[in-house]
Formats: C-alpha cells, structure tokens, sequence
C-alpha cells in the first residue's frame, strides 16, 4: 500500500489556472502533498504563492483545473461533511449575538441549534470569552471576534480544520495568544489541520510539517518536518530548537529568492 | 436570543437634536419675516408668517377634516408600497423567473412620469378613495424594490464562501444573512417611499378629487388665496417629516447593529 493510501487528504498534481483576457494565469502549480489524519500542516509563502487557493481546492470552494483533490479516497467536489474554516476575516453576523454566530453552521443547514448551546457555551468558555455571549460582534475587539469565528467552526467537531490566515489582521500579542489557544483547542483531539500563513514563526509554532512555498512559479517547493514536542506552549517558542527552524526556514525562502538584498 | 446591548442615544442627545430642528424652523421663519417687513409683497403674493398661523387656526377645522382624506391617502398608499414591494424585490432576488419577467416591467413602469398615469386611474376607478391611494402607491412603491433588491443582492462573497463550507440551505442563507443584512438598505428606500408618498397623495388629488389638501390647493390657487395654500405647504411638510422620523426612530430599533446607528 502506498504512503498515500493511507492520507486523509490527498493533493494530485492538483493545480489551478485562471482564463484572463490577456492569458492564462497560474494560481497554482501541480501540487502534490499526503496529509496525515490528525497531522497539522502549514502552508507558508509570500503572497501569490497560490496557499490560498490550494486552501479553498481542499475546501471544496474552487475546483482544480489539473489533477485532484482526494479526502478520505473521495475526489472533492464540493465542501466535505466534516469540514471546520476559520477565515482570516471573522465573518460574524452583526445581527446576532456572540451566542448565535457560534451556533450559525447549525440554522444554515436548518438544524435545531439549541441542543448544541451548551457545547458553544463550553467553548465560549475556553477560549475566555465566557461572560461575552449575549454580547452583540461589535461590541468586540479585533481579536475575541477571531475567537469567536474560531469557536464557529470547532462547534461542528470537524475532522478536517482549514485555517486561512485566521491571525493575520491582529497585532503581534494577540496572534500569538490566539496561536496558544487554537494549540490548547487541538488537545482533547488532535484534528487534521491545514493553515495558510505568510508568518514563518507561526508555521514552525503550529505545525508537524511546513510546506514552503513560492510564487512564480506558484508551487510548493519543500517539505519541512517540524520535530517539536506537543503540546506545544510558550516554553518552546523560547526554546533554541524553534529559532533553528524559523532561521532554517528564512534562509531557505533567502535561497529561492523570495527574500534577497 | 439575547436583547441587544447596544449603546442608544441618550436623552440629551435627543432633547438636542430637537432643539436644533426648532432652531432651523425659527432661522426659516425670520427669513422669511425679514422679506416680507422689507419688500412688503401683497399677501396673494407672500403673506407673512403670523397671518399664515393665524389662518392656519381659523381654518383648522377645515384643515383638519381635509387632512384626514390626505392623511389616508398617504398612509394607505405607504402601507400598500411597502407590503408589494418588499415581497416582489424578495421575489426578483429569490426567483429567476421573476427576476427576468418581472423586473424589466418594474423598471419600465419606473420610467413612466406617474402624473401621466392619473387620468388614467380616474377613468378606471373614479373620482373616489381607491385611485388617489393607487397613485400615490405608483409613485412610491419602486424605491423599496430596488432598495430591496439591491441589500438582498449586495452580500459579501466571504459570507456565501462561509455558507458554502457549512454546507447551508438556500433559504437559510436568505433567513439569516441575505435579508437581515438588506434591512438598513430596505429601511433606507422606505424613507424615500415616504416622502414620495405625500407627492403621490397630492398629485392624486390634484387629478382625481373632490377633498383633501390637494384639492384645498387648486381651489384656493384658483381664487388666488395664497395664504391658506402656505398653511397647507407648512402642514405638508411637518407632516413628510414627522413620517420620515418616525420611520427613522423604527430603523433604529430594528437595526440597532449597524454601524450608522451607532453612537461611540
């Protein structure tokens, strides 16, 4: 049996070409990576290295041009049943409370929310935002309405979490508080998750394995396995073996011309 | 679901607002005090302010009972506008069908100058109640279906990406995102709707009447009686206004979320 049977998702030579009056655009490269059942792993470039799109071909929102997208032995062709996404806008309904957006995937699918109330409240909780859920979104910081988007998609108990930059418009504390609490999140199940991020010390912070990518060509270019202990907590962003791998990495984006000067 | 805890304006912010629109009146007022103490028109001309509240008081039962007519006109006509067009702008947004057979003609019929229309609806329907209330619907019913439309078709992308992932219901994309978030767009137009209901009411009766405010304004022009004409144009105007504020002070109850009803 191949190494591939055994993935929960499967990129094959998936890749992604836009018709433009002017030509075809290439959004992304055939791409090709195994990704584990419980495994994290990042997707990390510059813009316009196609992470983006390689993160909604999983997602099941845009279709592959070439090749496919396989999860669970399935070709995706539309969003998967088990599916959690955290966009890197929070996308809270304003018109509802804390509460509410929570609890949103179930009234869009016309389910009964409230036997999963308790279930968001708990959740609510552990993210700190326990006293907050009556509250209405803008009534919020930049940073708890994220938490909130967060608590939106662990609501379902997905298999498949798909992090689109989700800490990319907060400051610099807050995203890296956000990062401790999506790793503490991740304890009681260790789910498989994908993140899309352009911040080198939050792909080493989160993931087992670092896909570097590059734009033009948009493709993923190396595979990087992060040896790092789990849980993974403030200690070891202090520790040396973290600094290695974020300088590794650097100097590796430095080779392949992403940074120079 | 939770009340919302949104900040409201306070009470001093509204006893100041009122004082400011009392302040506008009385600039208004002086103004107009000013020509006429230097210019001296005659008053088939311009007559002065006191004579008009004067009259206004004189005349009030006539007014009053004129009003009632004009009063239901507008209101009918309002009520009609809204209860067509936001279901036919939810129809254009949801059906295809509709959207293709049914929108062209709305925007034609929007072309049509609807004073044409009025000695149309005088040979249908008569001198009575029913064509004035329809008139002054014609006039003020295509606001609220473009408003209508276009806040039920404005939605984020990012928002339908999020659906789409939730695997969402069509209509349960329609209940929770598409038409709460159409509702400061659909409360805009019926601000429109209102004042242009109170044209409608009176270009109704300019047609096709026998009473009302409209009516009152031919017959006075006719003997040249301009000052009750200045008490009905004052009325008039209290009147579009104390509807556009009252549909302004329901606007902010109903979408006390938005960002432009916000006081930080």
């Amino acid at each position: 049996m191949s190494p591939e049977a055994s993935a929960l998702i499967d990129l094959r030579d998936a890749g992604k070409t836009y018709a433009t009056r002017t030509g075809d655009v290439v959004a992304v490269e055939k791409a090709t990576l195994s990704i584990a059942n419980g495994e994290t792993v990042a997707l990390l470039g510059p813009s316009g290295c196609g992470k983006s799109t390689l993160l909604m071909m999983i997602a099941g929102l845009v279709a592959p041009t070439s090749g496919a997208v396989v999860i669970r032995g399935a070709p995706v062709t539309g969003p998967h049943n088990s599916l959690g996404v955290v966009f890197q806008r929070d996308l809270l309904l304003d018109w509802k409370s804390v509460l509410g957006n929570v609890l949103l995937p179930f009234e869009l699918r016309g389910e009964d929310p409230r036997p999963h109330e308790a279930e968001a409240r708990a959740l609510l909780e552990r993210v700190g935002l326990a006293k907050f859920e009556t509250k209405r979104p803008f009534e919020l910081s930049g940073g708890m309405r994220q938490r909130v988007a967060i608590c939106r998609a662990w609501i379902q108990n997905p298999d498949i979490l798909l992090l689109d930059e989700p800490f990319a418009a907060l400051d610099a504390f807050t995203r890296e508080q956000m990062q401790l609490d999506v790793a503490r999140l991740s304890l009681d199940r260790p789910r498989t998750t994908i993140l899309v991020t352009h911040e080198i010390s939050e792909a080493v912070f989160m993931a087992d394995r670092v896909a570097v990518m590059t734009a033009r060509p948009s493709q993923i270019r190396e595979i990087i396995h992060i040896d790092l202990p789990r849980p993974r907590n403030v200690a070891i962003r202090e520790s040396g073996a973290f600094g290695a791998y974020v300088t590794g990495i650097h100097s590796r984006f430095s080779s392949l011309g992403v940074l120079h000067g | 679901m939770a009340k919302a805890a949104g900040s409201k304006p306070t009470i001093s912010d509204g006893a100041r607002d009122a004082l400011w629109v009392c302040a506008s009146a009385a600039f208004a007022i002086g103004l107009w005090e000013l020509a006429v103490l230097m210019v001296k028109p005659p008053a088939y001309i311009l007559p002065a302010p006191l004579d008009v509240l004067v009259r206004t008081w004189t005349d009030r039962s006539l007014l009053l009972s004129q009003g009632m007519a004009t009063m239901g006109e507008i209101l009918a006509g309002l009520f009609l506008s809204i209860a067509i067009g936001i279901p036919l702008g939810i129809a254009i947004v949801a059906i295809p069908l509709v959207q293709r057979l049914a929108y062209p003609i709305v925007i034609a019929f929007n072309a049509i100058p609807k004073v044409a229309l009025a000695p149309l609806f005088v040979v249908w329907f008569g001198y009575g109640f029913l064509p004035r209330v329809l008139i002054t619907t014609s006039i003020a019913f295509f606001p609220i279906v473009v408003a209508t439309v276009t806040g039920l078709m404005s939605i984020d992308p990012d928002l339908l990406r999020l659906a789409a992932v939730s695997r969402a219901k069509k209509s349960r994309i329609f209940l929770h995102m598409r038409l709460p978030q159409a509702v400061p767009s659909i409360t805009a137009g019926i601000k429109i709707a209102t004042s242009l209901a109170v044209i409608g009411g009176i270009i109704g009766e300019f047609v096709a009447s026998d009473r009302g405010w409209g009516y009152l304004l031919v017959q006075a022009s006719g003997s040249l009686d301009t000052t009750i004409m200045f008490s009905i144009v004052i009325i008039l105007a209290i009147v579009a206004s104390l509807l556009f504020y009252l549909i302004a002070l329901a606007e902010t109850r109903l979408v006390s979320w938005h960002a432009s009803k916000r006081s930080i």
